[in-house]
């Protein structure tokens, strides 16, 4: 390795060693197995699915090419809207001289012996780098119809929101030099500049308010006001002119990004790549001190970052919240519920009363609504809603524990400390386990239960015998097997989900990592796309028992039972999920005990 | 007491701890020193019930930490070099947990007394995020001593600590082994472990080089200073 020369040399090498040791250390993780297989998963998705050049979506294609009348009205519109962020911008944003640097790069830059438009030029350029690669990603699931269609959105859209982000920088720096002005001077600026953002904001409204009512009041063509109609109506109206002449750097920006051709495009592009440097050498040459607003900026992001990795959960409670617990924790009894209470905690602040008392309250007052409101719309849409809450309590029931990781999925980054626990494997297991049932039960209940709440008043009222949207389903003596079943399956089956995902975390902690990390990356995708693909069929395999039982209890007492056969099914299906859970608890258990937090975790 | 026989911790290509043997006995504090990677960290990760050792014994209080983990972790406490603790919960929650989980009896008494010994009076509604790195140090060692255990491990105690809190932790850890507990304190500030300890264990390359009270540890070495031995028996061309 040669010395670098220079300042500038030394940030080059800086950043091409670092983009450079990122990509090495990603090819290095192809040598193992599951980063390889995750990647080509991951290719082949995207390749398939997502990414197919020439080939244009189904959407694109239902809707035909950007229709060239709409061109003008639509620049015009977007300029608008980025002309009332600006003056908005300018109003509200305060003075926050942050470049977009990492807590040790703040460090080891600041305090290295490079000058103030040195470290600004590499934050900069940097930052356009990092809107390009969002741009082109974007782009990619877009299913772009060409390769040149793609690189000319590229482009475009790389200016675009490379201006936006230089802009906001640019204010929060400008707003930071005006603050280390004289006070007054500082305040007749602020003043002045508020006033014509304000002027501006006026004068756009009244402008669009005018074109919108001549447009209106124009004779109308077979569907409705054309665009074209509509933009001569705001080129021709007494503010039209101005505003046209008022829009004139907005449309610039937009105008390469809404082009219809490469023709159109590259006449346009210079005007918005001059646009793209004016705001670099506004933003470069903002005498503000950065080093603080930076430093600080950096500190949150990096606090963020690793919360984030710690947990995706709740945001952590606030000075009130913090008095409130689950339940009162004695301090003897079985250890195991100590970690029921921690991760119910973690979950959410709040009583296990208060939350039954919440779901009862939202019971009773669907309950009396359904009851009380005797419109035949109202009766309508209640019909509507007990099926929705019932079908999205069944669904959710399940799903946001499973995607919570308050378990020990979320634990185990902390396996160092449940290791030296006095608890026993399976109690630690049933322990992990208990909170996010709790959670599934309590979803259920409430969807169920309002589910029920609104055909019961329905039915109080009478109504409840009519046959409803729904076939029938939705009243309360089709609603009451249906949510019997439901209650008798919904939670073993969770149970099994979870016991699964803790299972294939703790045996494959490489492919199913702990914690709430969600490490990026193509092979990543892949990993967790043949991750799923592996859960969905296990998941199958084991509900099979429950599927014959149920096949069985249709088959045999079907007819003579009627809605009464889901019950009676739910229960014997339920039996042998039960059974796979228990047996699920004992393996994980057995998981637990050899779990070596040296060799599974690399800690 | 703390027995450990013939302990082995071995990866695929590194053995980490191999064949290491010795007791501590009720009061003691045994200072376990080494240079960097000598497998002080192992060894307590494997005292403490965190890794499974690949061979070897361990017995915590009379209790076979392979065959009753339960029990012997039950009068275990380990502290580790790296406070963790749960983001979600409060000071008074830790301890609350730690009195449940541990079976306390008048654990709202002994969490009061411990929070004023480790000086977070005051603290008990902060999450460890408004704590700093020395509090959550001592949150970390409160979570531990709560159940007065009879087994106290100590990996670098003093990290992030201001010399007042260093001062009182080498009260608190002497004092807990005065009543009574076995304590095994690692630690790179040999100074510390010649002022607190009672014996020394130097661990290099996974071995013991060298093992006896400071005393036996001075003279066998011509009362030289326990820098001195240490260097001399795990770098021995220094």
């Amino acid at each position: 390795m040669s010395a670098p020369g220079s300042a500038t040399n030394a940030l080059v090498f800086y950043a091409t060693r670092s983009a450079g040791n990122a990509v090495r250390r990603r090819l290095k993780r192809l040598t193992e197995p599951r980063y390889l297989i995750g990647l080509a998963a991951g290719l082949a998705y995207v390749g398939l699915v997502l990414v197919r050049p020439g080939r244009p979506s189904a959407r694109a294609a239902a809707a035909g090419p950007w229709p060239v009348e709409f061109l003008g009205v639509a620049q015009l519109a977007v300029a608008a809207i980025l002309l009332l962020g600006t003056a908005l911008l300018w109003i509200f944003r305060g003075s926050q001289a942050s470049l977009s640097l990492s807590e040790g790069e703040a460090q080891f830059l600041f305090s290295a012996p490079l000058s103030r438009n040195a470290v600004v030029h590499f934050a900069l350029v940097r930052s356009q780098l990092r809107v390009l690669s969002g741009v082109l990603i974007a782009l990619l699931f877009s299913r772009p119809d060409s390769w040149t269609g793609l690189l000319r959105s590229a482009l475009a859209g790389w200016i675009f929101f490379s201006v936006v982000n230089l802009h906001l920088l640019g204010v929060g720096f400008t707003k930071a030099a005006w603050a280390e002005r004289p006070a007054g001077r500082r305040r007749a600026t602020k003043v002045v500049v508020t006033l014509l953002a304000l002027a501006a904001l006026a004068f756009v409204v009244a402008a669009g308010t005018e074109a919108l009512v001549r447009a209106a009041g124009a004779p109308a063509g077979r569907r409705g006001v054309s665009p074209v109609a509509l933009e001569g109506a705001i080129l021709t109206g007494t503010l039209g002119r101005p505003l046209f002449a008022l829009l004139y750097p907005f449309r610039l920006l937009v105008a390469p990004l809404l082009a219809p051709g490469a023709g159109v495009f590259l006449r346009t592009l210079p005007g918005a790549v001059g646009l793209l440097v004016l705001h670099y050498v506004w933003v470069l040459g903002t005498n503000a001190r950065f080093e603080d607003a930076t430093l600080a900026g950096a500190a949150r992001r990096a606090a963020e970052r690793g919360r984030r990795e710690r947990g995706n959960l709740p945001a952590l409670p606030g000075e009130r919240k913090r008095h409130a617990v689950p339940f009162r924790l004695a301090a003897r009894g079985r250890p195991e519920v100590a970690i029921v209470w921690k991760n119910l905690a973690a979950w959410n602040r709040t009583a296990l009363r208060s939350q039954l008392l919440g779901v009862a309250g939202l019971i009773a007052a669907l309950f009396l609504a359904a009851a009380l409101l005797r419109q035949p719309e109202a009766d309508q849409i209640a019909g509507v809603v007990l099926v929705v809450l019932g079908v999205v309590g069944v669904i959710l029931a399940p799903t946001i524990p499973a995607g919570l990781r308050n378990d020990l999925r979320g634990d185990l980054e902390q396996a160092d400390v449940l290791k030296t626990w006095p608890v026993s494997p399976a109690a630690l297991v049933v322990g992990e386990i208990l909170a996010p049932l709790w959670i599934t039960v309590l979803a259920l209940f409430a969807g169920l239960g309002g589910a029920l709440a609104v055909s019961a008043g329905r039915a109080l009222r009478g109504a409840g015998g009519v046959a409803g949207p729904f076939g029938g389903l939705d009243a309360l003596s089709g609603l009451v097997p249906v949510a019997l079943a439901a209650v008798l399956f919904v939670p073993p089956f969770s149970l099994l989900l979870l016991l699964g995902q803790n299972a294939a975390t703790l045996a494959f902690p490489a492919w199913f990592p702990p914690g709430q990390k969600r490490a990026r990356g193509l092979e990543q995708f892949g990993i967790r796309l043949v991750a799923a693909v592996a859960t969905v069929a296990l998941l199958a395999i084991a509900l099979l028992p429950s599927g014959l039982l149920v096949a069985l209890v249709l088959l045999l007492g079907g007819k003579a039972l009627g809605l009464w056969a889901l019950p009676l099914s739910a229960l014997l299906a339920s039996l042998p999920v039960w059974a796979e859970a228990a047996a699920a608890v004992a393996l994980l258990a057995k998981l637990w005990e050899r779990f070596d937090p040296s060799l599974d975790l690399g800690a | 007491m703390i027995r450990v026989d013939g302990l082995v911790k071995a990866y695929r290509d590194l053995t980490a701890v191999d064949g290491l043997s010795f007791a501590v006995e009720p009061g003691q504090v045994l200072g376990l020193v080494g240079p960097n990677g000598a497998g002080k960290t192992t060894t307590l990760r494997c005292l403490a019930g965190i890794l499974p050792p690949t061979a070897g014994r361990i017995e915590i209080a009379g209790f076979d930490l392979a065959r009753n983990p339960v029990d012997a972790k039950r009068l275990l406490a380990f502290m580790p070099d790296e406070p963790r603790l749960f983001d979600y919960l409060t000071v008074a929650d830790h301890l609350a947990f730690a009195a449940r989980l541990y079976g306390v009896p008048d654990a709202a008494a002994r969490s009061a007394a411990l929070l004023s010994e480790l000086e977070l009076s005051g603290k008990e509604r902060a999450l460890p995020s408004e704590l700093s790195r020395g509090m959550k140090q001592k949150l970390v060692i409160a979570f531990g001593l709560l159940h007065e255990p009879k087994v106290l491990i100590f990996d670098e105690p003093l990290t992030g600590i201001d010399p007042g809190g260093i001062r009182r932790m080498k009260q608190t850890i002497v004092g807990r082994a005065r009543a009574g507990a076995s304590v095994i304190v690692s630690s790179h500030l040999l100074h510390l472990v010649e002022e607190i300890c009672d014996r020394v264990l130097i661990l290099s390359k996974g071995r013991a080089v060298l093992s006896g009270t400071l005393e036996e540890i001075r003279a066998g070495a011509g009362d030289a200073t326990l820098e001195d031995v240490f260097l001399r028996v795990t770098e021995p061309g220094a």
